[in-house]
């Protein structure tokens, strides 16, 4: 296993990600728009001010002279300075925001998973029911909603009608952090962020369930004469989950996506906003930084997935 | 194929969801004989009426029918959903089949190049393209569709590694049959049940990622209608609050059709997947 | 001609109005609500974000400030002197005044201001507002090590020379001042990421406290400030969802924010938000490509200019925010004017007759054509706008009245400023921040980029290089007024509207300015020294 991740990492992991950065490096200097575009406002500024930012930010040398110069400094372990009037290093201007946008995705998957598991058990325990009926229809629901309006529906009701929850950001300067705080903060974004995981993680759940359900062993074991409740929730359970664990990997790269959205409703202080702030700008630096960033966690994610692929199936090996 | 719709007839969601998405696509179709005003066409005269006898749904903050919008919206959002589905299809089949079947190198570059474009986080790839070419009808489908088939890709490769492995493919390898024939005669017929099923979901969620890049300026453009952009109007909050025939009738339409489709593809899984039942 | 102005007169006026109202009380944060956030680069010759300048604004002091009428008030220097051949400034700075750190501020901080400007590896973007000093390109060019124009007679006198007289001069004297003992050792090509931008040290009535990214900046009352202890003990800048926006206001968790015309009705409503609309330096446009042979017949532009409904789009897409405009000075600005200004009314017969009798006839599909050219044209528009696509959309209408074809052409800013740069457009629509001074060489005249529409005009530019030389106000004001009438009978551009900006204020907020000019009810910033809140 240790090798096989090794290897993995060394072998595709690397070549992926140059792969990747290389084709977005080039995406983002043949897209039309100049890091330089936005100075047009500026009253009064001369044509050689323009072009002497051009030479200092690099983006007048040809592609591959650009690229590799950041691929070198990447290897250093220097992500550039900011393109933008701030001249921060990327590094700090990603870092600064990163545990913001963690804490939510967590919350996210957290309530994603902590309710749909369960639900996703009851609803293929009582297939066909009622009961089923119900959390599959609100599943269904769930993951019909862009998420953008049910953020915007949950604003309106909690923050604008009742009142009662703050419409948006992250503590005002030099309020006290309290637990209660960081609950009525993370609230709304959270429910926003997680409702579709619910929906699909009690989907998943519902049908990995019934599916080893079906299977020969367990037949064997009912007819054995154990109930149908053992049945369910000691044997069928535990191969049930393994598979659900391989969404996990899947589902890294929508969430980061998801909190781009959610992030710019509810003023949230993290990457989404820098994200869309550095396309709209042409901020090179900043846009490979956090592309390179997440292409990392999504890889790690599907590294994840592929193991427990392993491991749910035994049928799959790696050479 | 009898047993097969016998058991999806059984799914009462799952046929509702039929209906009313056949629905939906007659009446994206038919829309021109289903209302006499023009989708673009402003009448400043007559912002933000609510719904009347002339204007059933209403009209929007340039005076256009909303009926109208929304009808001729069922067309731009539908295709987008099913181009953009289509898209991904094709490359996700034709590379999937051949990583699966080959394995080795060719797998392992396949999968690379899956890993590649999985690896382009959605939305910042979505704003340089729409950047690069305008952002269109077309460059939506093309956005959503080309950074989708590593999902069909992997699906079918997997259900390649799964299927090599049993019975039946061994003892036609071993009675002599060609690797074309193996792949297209037996393997495929038996990844199609996944593989509709995730396609049939996957327009569900082209439609709403549609929605989603409204939001953020950059689905489909105005003035042309799609539920999605026609759904971000609600966002300052006096219309969500004050102004709700605006967005009722995508916002119904667009989550009507989504939860149509996925009980279409549950429907389609059940029905593929008979083991799913519990005595 | 000379010119002195007293700092007590502006002391008079600001503490006889609020002796007027109530007796002030000290204390209290005031929390200004953003739905951007500052980048963190607060440093007065670098920042080029709006939002820094909010923080900067009440860091540092400048020379001079500029009040609600734009015209240049005392600040750091008491009072300021103009030779009388116009070519000279000579700034008196008041004794005593001390940086947050305790250190005085003299005549050698405001030479390193401005040197650094026109350092030959300055980073920033105000080298042109400042190459006109004597001496200054050869400075910037490396040529030589000090700068005739900019000359310290004494520690708190200072003279600016320029080789010609500069009228705009004065006015861009607004930038902060930087304490030279804490920077003048860092090399000038390093100084953008000095650790000084993002714990600025000023003179001016709040200290820096706090930059937290995406969230909040925190300032608090500079005790010793030079002017007088400011009123508040904290300012606030808070960022906020745009969306949310008026539920901040509701609930009082931000005392001023600025708000969009869509918002006006419901922010209005709330009990306890007093709303205030003004005038702001900016206006929109439709820009001709006048390289374009069919674009080049002044009747043309005209005629499109009498064929768009510019009153419906003011009146009904936007709310009544805005002010039709047929010139580029807008009404905030002293040079504005009226007289012999031809406001196109909206007539679409009159278009369609003017654009007849100069020869253009309907082809086989009813688009206009003349000697091998037609009347239909790509018409790009950044998106984003909400407002502006709708004013597109009904441009798109209009035209097809008058047998003219327009294709709407949306894209995202950046690539349609390119397109632009590129001149690759037959017509697009943007619009213009103007900066205190009228004076409209930087967009108009023919030697300049940033002239998109491609107007060339000798008359023009002769009177655009007069208003520049010009001192005496109000012969620059008659010059202007010609300029105007020449460009709005050429309108290389269709003027859309100027700006206008709303601001909504919590009631507990006092000692605002309620009747605002071009800076809104908080002129300059600096207005939140005199700011005080009820309890």
């Amino acid at each position: 296993m240790w090798r096989y991740i090794i290897r993995r990492v060394f072998l595709q992991g690397i070549p992926v990600l140059l792969g990747f950065t290389f084709l977005l490096y080039l995406l983002l200097t043949i897209a039309p728009g100049s890091p330089v575009s936005h100075l047009r406002g500026v009253p009064n500024i001369d044509e050689a001010v323009i072009a002497q930012r051009e030479a200092q930010l690099g983006i007048n040398e040809p592609f591959i002279v650009q690229y590799t110069k950041w691929l070198g400094r990447v290897v250093r372990g220097d992500l550039g300075l900011s393109f933008d009037s701030s001249r921060r290093p990327v590094a700090e201007l990603i870092l600064e925001r990163m545990p913001a946008t963690i804490l939510l995705s967590v919350c996210a998957i957290v309530v994603g998973w902590g309710i749909g598991i369960p639900v996703g058990i009851l609803s293929a325990r009582y297939q066909y029911s009622i009961f089923d009926y119900i959390i599959t229809f609100f599943a269904f629901v769930g993951i019909s909603i862009p998420s953008f309006f049910f953020g915007l529906i949950l604003l309106y009701i909690f923050a604008l009608k009742l009142n009662v929850l703050p419409a948006g950001g992250f503590f005002l300067a030099g309020e006290t952090k309290t637990l209660l705080g960081y609950f009525q903060y993370l609230l709304l974004p959270t429910l926003t962020l997680g409702l579709s995981d619910i929906a699909s993680v009690a989907r998943y759940m519902r049908s990995s369930l019934l599916e080893v359900v079906g299977q020969d062993y367990l037949r064997t074991a009912r007819a054995k004469g154990l109930s149908e409740n053992i049945v369910v929730y000691k044997h069928a359970l535990r191969n049930a989950l393994l598979p659900i664990l391989t969404l996990m990997g899947f589902m890294i790269p929508s969430i980061f996506s998801g909190a781009v959205i959610v992030e710019s409703i509810f003023a949230w202080p993290g990457l989404g906003l820098l994200a869309i702030q550095a396309v709209n700008e042409r901020n090179y630096p900043v846009i490979m930084g956090i592309n390179l960033m997440f292409a990392v966690l999504i890889f790690i994610g599907s590294l994840i997935a592929d193991i427990s692929y392993a491991i749910a199936d035994p049928r799959i090996r790696y050479e | 194929m009898n047993k097969f719709w016998r058991r999806f007839r059984r799914n009462k969601l799952a046929m509702a969801g039929l209906v009313i998405l056949v629905l939906f696509v007659l009446s994206a179709i038919f829309a021109p004989f289903l209302t006499p005003y023009d989708p673009n066409r402003a009448n400043l005269r007559e912002r933000n009426q609510p719904p009347s006898k002339e204007h059933p749904f209403g009209t929007d903050d340039m005076g256009r029918d909303i009926l109208a919008r929304t009808l001729y919206g069922g067309r731009i959002s539908l295709s987008v959903g099913l181009v953009s589905v289509g898209i991904s299809l094709s490359i996700g089949v034709v590379l999937g089949a051949i990583a699966g079947y080959f394995g080795g190198f060719v797998d392992t570059l396949i999968m690379r190049l899956a890993d590649i474009f999985y690896s382009f986080p959605f939305l910042i790839l979505a704003i340089t393209i729409s950047a690069i070419f305008g952002p269109s009808i077309y460059n939506t489908m093309i956005i959503l569709g080309v950074l989708s088939w590593p999902g069909p890709a992997r699906l079918l490769r997997a259900e390649f590694l799964k299927l090599k492995t049993t019975d039946f493919v061994a003892a036609a390898t071993a009675l002599g049959a060609r690797p074309g024939r193996i792949m297209f005669r037996h393997i495929l017929p038996n990844a199609f049940s996944p593989l509709l099923v995730s396609a049939t979901l996957q327009v569900a969620s082209s439609i709403l990622s549609e929605a989603g890049l409204s939001f953020l300026g950059l689905g489909v453009p105005p003035p042309a209608p799609s539920w999605g952009n026609m759904l971000n109007r609600a966002r300052p909050l006096h219309v969500l609050a004050g102004m709700p025939w605006m967005w009722v009738a995508p916002g119904i339409a667009i989550f009507i059709v989504v939860l149509s489709i996925n009980f279409v593809g549950d429907g389609l899984r059940d029905a593929f997947d008979p083991k799913q039942e519990l005595q | 001609m000379k010119r002195m102005v007293l700092a007590a007169i502006i002391f008079c006026l600001v503490f006889g109005a609020a002796a007027a109202a109530q007796e002030p009380q000290y204390g209290g944060t005031f929390r200004y609500g953003l739905t951007t956030n500052p980048r963190g680069m607060f440093n007065p010759v670098l920042y080029t974000e709006a939002y820094d300048a909010y923080v900067i604004d009440l860091v540092f002091d400048g020379l001079i400030s500029i009040d609600k009428n734009l015209q240049p008030q005392p600040k750091v220097a008491k009072s300021w002197e103009i030779s009388e051949d116009g070519k000279s400034i000579t700034f008196y700075l008041h004794e005593g005044i001390k940086f947050h750190d305790g250190v005085e501020l003299t005549a050698k901080d405001v030479e390193y201001t401005y040197k650094t400007i026109l350092h030959p590896e300055y980073t920033g973007v105000r080298y042109g507002s400042f190459a006109i000093l004597s001496g200054a390109e050869d400075y910037k060019n490396g040529l030589t090590d000090d700068i005739p124009g900019i000359q310290v007679i004494d520690d708190y006198t200072i003279k600016f020379t320029t080789d010609e007289p500069f009228a705009p001069l004065l006015v861009q004297f607004g930038y902060g001042i930087l304490p030279s003992h804490l920077l003048k050792d860092i090399p000038v090509g390093e100084l953008e990421t000095a650790d000084f931008n993002r714990n600025p040290i000023g003179s001016g009535p709040f200290k820096f406290v706090e930059f937290l990214t995406d969230q909040h900046v925190i300032l608090e009352a500079n005790e010793d400030y030079f002017f007088g202890r400011p009123y508040l003990d904290n300012v606030v800048f808070q960022r906020v969802a745009l969306d949310a926006l008026p539920i901040y206001l509701r609930q009082g968790r931000v005392d001023y924010a600025e708000i969009s015309p869509e918002n006006y009705a419901e922010v209005s409503a709330i009990p306890g938000i007093d709303t205030y609309i003004y005038e702001a330096l900016s206006y929109s446009y439709i820009a001709f490509n006048m390289r374009q042979e069919r674009f080049a017949d002044p009747v043309v532009r005209q005629a499109i200019t009498y064929g768009f409904d510019r009153e419906t789009y003011v009146e009904v897409l936007r709310e009544g925010f805005g002010i039709i405009a047929n010139a580029p000075i807008p009404p905030a600005s002293w040079a504005f004017t009226t007289e012999g200004i031809n406001e196109y009314p909206y007539d679409p017969d009159l278009a369609a007759k003017m654009l007849a009798d100069a020869g253009w006839k309907p082809g086989k599909d009813g688009v206009l054509e003349k000697d091998g050219m037609r009347l239909e044209f790509d018409f790009l528009v950044p998106e984003g706008s909400r407002v502006t696509e709708q004013m597109a959309l009904l441009f798109q209408q209009n035209m097809e009245d008058i047998g003219i074809k327009v294709n709407l052409v949306f894209m995202e800013f950046s690539a349609a400023v390119d397109r632009v740069d590129a001149r690759e457009f037959d017509t697009f629509t943007m619009s213009w921040s103007l900066s205190v001074d009228p004076d409209p060489y930087g967009i108009w005249h023919s030697s300049v980029p940033w002239n998109d529409p491609g107007f060339y005009n000798d008359r023009s530019d002769e009177l655009i290089e007069m208003g520049r030389r010009e001192t005496d106000i109000e012969k620059r004001k008659e010059i202007y007024a010609e300029w105007q009438r020449l460009i709005n009978y050429e309108l290389p551009t269709m003027f859309l509207n100027y700006g206008v900006t709303i601001a909504a204020v919590n009631e507990r907020v006092q000692g605002i300015e309620t009747e605002p000019g071009p800076t809104g009810p908080l002129v300059d910033m600096e207005q939140l020294t005199e700011i005080w809140l009820k309890d």
